[in-house]
């Protein structure tokens, strides 16, 4: 492995284990909440620490393996039942998963991780001391010694502390066929990971060697009817109870800091997926896509010969099949293209997940009751867009719980039950992905926020009167809105929502704003599903074509001459009373050539009306030519910083054009005349 | 000779084979390197092929590693205690009442994380001076 390449196979690798043990630190806390213990997820957390230790160590990421090890000996002892699980540990476990998180981010920056933070945990793992616990023999238990011989230290403390507590311990044998134990191991496992604790499977053969043998030890309070029912159809031939049934003995509680957290039960997380996953470089899934593109240009290029095939006379005949041949194959084009996309797709639980520890966090330290609600973690996004997504969730989310709901207090006394809502729902929607965050706190309250802006001179006295509500609110958007101080004492929005709108934007999507003083606040982003493939609509303008990728699009309208305007010597369009900015490409672009000139036509062309995130405008274009789906290519370096263009794709034919960056080129309108984009329609023409 | 190694970490498994095919240089060894990324597919492999060498890292999600050796040694039909094999524990520290059981088992070397070539060919050259009992090699 190349150095660099397998620098970043680290890097990786380290990520998804955090992100498996944040997770598994989430799902402990949701147990803890319905009072369960859940040592199957403690030793999932544990095994996660240890993985990462161990690949720190070996690429002598130092501080990243010194705090993993600390970690580990704390989990250690957790599993082991030496140390008894209490919110303080639960908090400083958090603490850790975010140390990596910050370590592991510092390190894909290529920066040396700074080892204070791992310091000041590492300190305070010092002070939890460990209780020892005598362990008791497993030797009482109904079972082979070989069996015994293979038990690891946690296997025989789970097996032991099942015991003491009166959960009678089972063996379940089940012989599963060479060709297929994978699955039904799988089968079995979570069947019986949903009646009681799975503490080991042990393996063997017979002497044919067409089985593999399983010895599942079970702890389960089901009768035995019930792992009967619910693992002898897949495979398992003997149940037995191998702890004396006479088990009465408790040994005297060990002497330890707070009560250990009774667990009846609980679903243990099964057998993790098998091998049936690959890791692959996104690049590849790139290069896949714009192999595919090639591949729809050879198409066009047959449709065309085919056609002109049906011109000749004696060929017709031929020209139809092949008309056929090529339906087909265009048909196994789109096929591969949804395929190589389905590839990409990640659902967004992962985020929701993060989203949820966020929420935790920030609920604890702002002592605020706060009910989670998340809906649609099943849906799928584009693995490049949810990664960009992390960040502006988690802003929008702290934001709600910070400045949206308020105190105990302040609800029970505006008539509302003293836990605060949030909710988090993802749906598709078409081609896009519609993501809503809506709290039920105290709402955007309009008068504060026109004051601020006011002060802030965001806006100015004449334009602020005949403002909507929406663009009122979407002053929260605006850089330089607030500041954190002024808007927890007023508006109870807005710290850095501009980053929000500035990461939402550069994955093409929209965000949106709407509230109820005193009731709530909602935000909508929507984000197209992904960025490889895009629809567009193939649009000419000032002359030339350009692809527009419709998800900036928000409707397509013809334009009468009538329907301009100028306002302070910017043009406009009006539309259904509302004054939209217009943008003209030739303009922008600082062409040269004159726009065609339709002195006595009425009806000069349509209007695009774009949008990026809550701003909205009006792109004039003559005419429009088609819609499809495109690949977006890179310009070269000499062309990639040409402000507007996103990139280049091919129609077919031969032809490359354009594809315009609607964000883009809306921030440059923006820019050029401040924050305020929408002007009242009322407004007599300058 | 076949040589398996099991870990669920990718990146392990990749620095334990570059290792490994190290010492087998250095020994003069032609090994034949396979890997299982879990417990499961380790059985899998122990059960269906010859493996004479085997390098086994402990915590994995799957099957544990002791349990993979306990498989190992029961499919040989081997005393507990008696050594595998070659059966090369890979682990980072763990506790001694493991790394004993690992030895009851059959282990013949533990080789501590981050895994290198000169601490295998140690492992590998010891064993390679007092043939393994049994039948060594699994059933083909």
């Amino acid at each position: 492995m190349s150095n660099d390449r397998s620098q970043r196979e680290f890097l990786a690798e380290a990520a998804e284990i955090i992100e498996t043990l944040q997770g598994g630190l989430v799902r402990l806390s949701e147990e803890r909440r319905r009072g369960k213990s859940a040592p199957g997820l403690l030793n999932e957390i544990f095994r996660g620490a240890h993985s990462l230790k161990g690949l720190s160590g070996m690429f002598g990421a130092d501080v990243m393996a010194r705090l993993a090890h600390q970690m580990e000996t704390l989990l250690d002892g957790m599993r082991l039942g030496r140390l008894v699980i209490n919110d303080e540990l639960v908090s400083l476990l958090y603490d850790c998963a975010d140390a990596f998180s910050g370590l592991l981010a510092s390190m894909q920056q290529s920066r040396t991780p700074d080892p204070r933070i791992v310091d000041v945990l590492v300190e305070r793992i010092a002070h939890i001391g460990q209780a020892t616990v005598v362990t008791t023999s497993t030797s009482e238990l109904l079972l082979p010694e070989e069996a015994l011989s293979s038990l690891t230290e946690y296997e025989e403390h789970r097996l032991n502390d099942n015991r003491s507590r009166g959960i009678p311990l089972y063996r379940i044998n089940a012989p599963l066929p060479m060709a297929s134990f994978e699955r039904a191991l799988t089968d079995i496992t979570s069947a019986i990971s949903g009646l009681g604790e799975l503490i080991t499977s042990l393996p063997s053969t017979d002497p044919t060697g067409d089985t593999l043998i399983f010895d599942m030890l079970v702890a389960s309070t089901e009768p035995v009817s019930a792992l009967e029912e619910a693992t002898l159809h897949l495979g398992a031939k003997l149940i037995e109870r191998i702890d004396r049934a006479t088990t009465t003995t408790r040994p005297a509680p060990t002497t330890l800091p707070s009560r250990v957290d009774e667990e009846e039960g609980a679903p243990e997380p099964v057998f993790r997926h098998f091998a049936d996953t690959v890791r692959v470089d996104i690049k590849k899934l790139d290069e896949l896509m714009g192999i595919v593109g090639e591949l729809v240009l050879a198409r066009g290029g047959l449709g065309r010969v085919t056609n002109e095939l049906k011109a000749e006379i004696g060929f017709r005949g031929i020209a139809v099949d092949l008309h056929r041949l090529v339906r087909t194959v265009e048909r196994r084009i789109i096929d591969l293209q949804l395929a190589i996309m389905q590839v990409r797709m990640v659902p967004l639980g992962q985020v929701f997940e993060r989203l949820a520890r966020a929420v935790h966090r920030t609920a604890e330290s702002l002592d605020k009751d706060v009910d989670l609600h998340v809906t649609g973690e099943e849906t799928e996004l584009d693995k490049l867009i949810v990664e960009d997504l992390v960040d502006p969730l988690m802003h929008l989310v702290r934001n709600a719980i910070d400045h949206g709901l308020e105190s105990r207090e302040a609800r029970q006394a505006a008539g509302k039950p003293p836990t605060g809502r949030l909710e988090v729902k993802a749906f598709p929607r078409g081609n896009q992905v519609v993501i809503e965050i809506s709290d039920d706190g105290r709402g955007i309250d309009e008068v504060s926020v026109k004051r601020l802006a006011l002060e802030r001179g965001l806006v100015d006295d004449e334009h602020v009167g005949q403002m909507s509500r929406r663009d009122v609110w979407n002053l929260i958007f605006t850089p330089g809105f607030s500041t954190k101080r002024e808007v927890t004492a007023v508006s109870g929005r807005g710290v850095g929502l501009d980053v929000v709108k500035t990461n939402i934007s550069r994955l093409s999507g929209l965000v949106d704003v709407d509230s109820v003083h005193g009731r709530g606040t909602r935000f909508t982003i929507t984000l197209p599903m992904t960025l490889a493939i895009i629809q567009a609509v193939i649009t000419k303008s000032a002359g030339r074509v350009y692809a527009l990728p419709l998800a900036s699009v928000l409707e397509m309208v013809a334009v009468n001459r009538k329907d301009l305007c100028t306002v302070e010597g910017r043009e406009m369009i009006t539309l259904r009373g509302q004054t939209l900015p217009l943008l003209r490409l030739d303009r922008v672009f600082h062409e040269g050539a004159e726009p065609p000139v339709r002195e006595d036509e009425d009806e000069i062309g349509y209007a695009a009306v774009v949008g990026m995130v809550q701003h909205r405008a009006a792109l004039l274009i003559d005419d429009v030519l088609g819609q499809q789906d495109i690949v977006i290519k890179t310009l070269g370096a000499y062309l990639a910083g040409v402000r507007g263009i996103a990139g280049a794709t091919h129609l077919g034919d031969h032809e490359t054009i354009l594809v315009l960056d609607v964000a883009a080129l809306m921030q440059d309108l923006i820019d050029s005349e401040g924050a305020l984009s929408v002007v009242d329609s009322n407004r007599p023409e300058a | 000779m076949r040589a398996l190694i099991v870990d669920d970490s990718p990146t392990a498994r990749a620095l334990a084979r570059v290792a490994l095919e190290e010492a087998a240089d250095s020994l003069g060894l032609t090994l034949d390197v396979d890997e299982a990324d879990g417990g499961v597919e380790a059985l899998r492999m122990l059960a269906t092929s010859s493996i004479e060498v085997l390098i086994v890292d402990l915590h994995m999600p799957d099957v544990h590693g002791l349990e993979v050796l306990n498989f190992w040694r029961r499919r040989l039909n081997q005393a507990v205690g008696a050594p595998l094999g070659i059966a090369v524990v890979v682990s980072t520290e763990v506790s001694d009442r493991d790394r004993q059981k690992a030895a009851e088992l059959g282990a013949s070397a533990f080789v501590p994380k981050p895994v290198s070539g000169p601490a295998f060919s140690a492992a590998l050259s010891a064993l390679l001076d007092t043939p393994p009992a049994g039948d060594g090699g699994g059933t083909p």
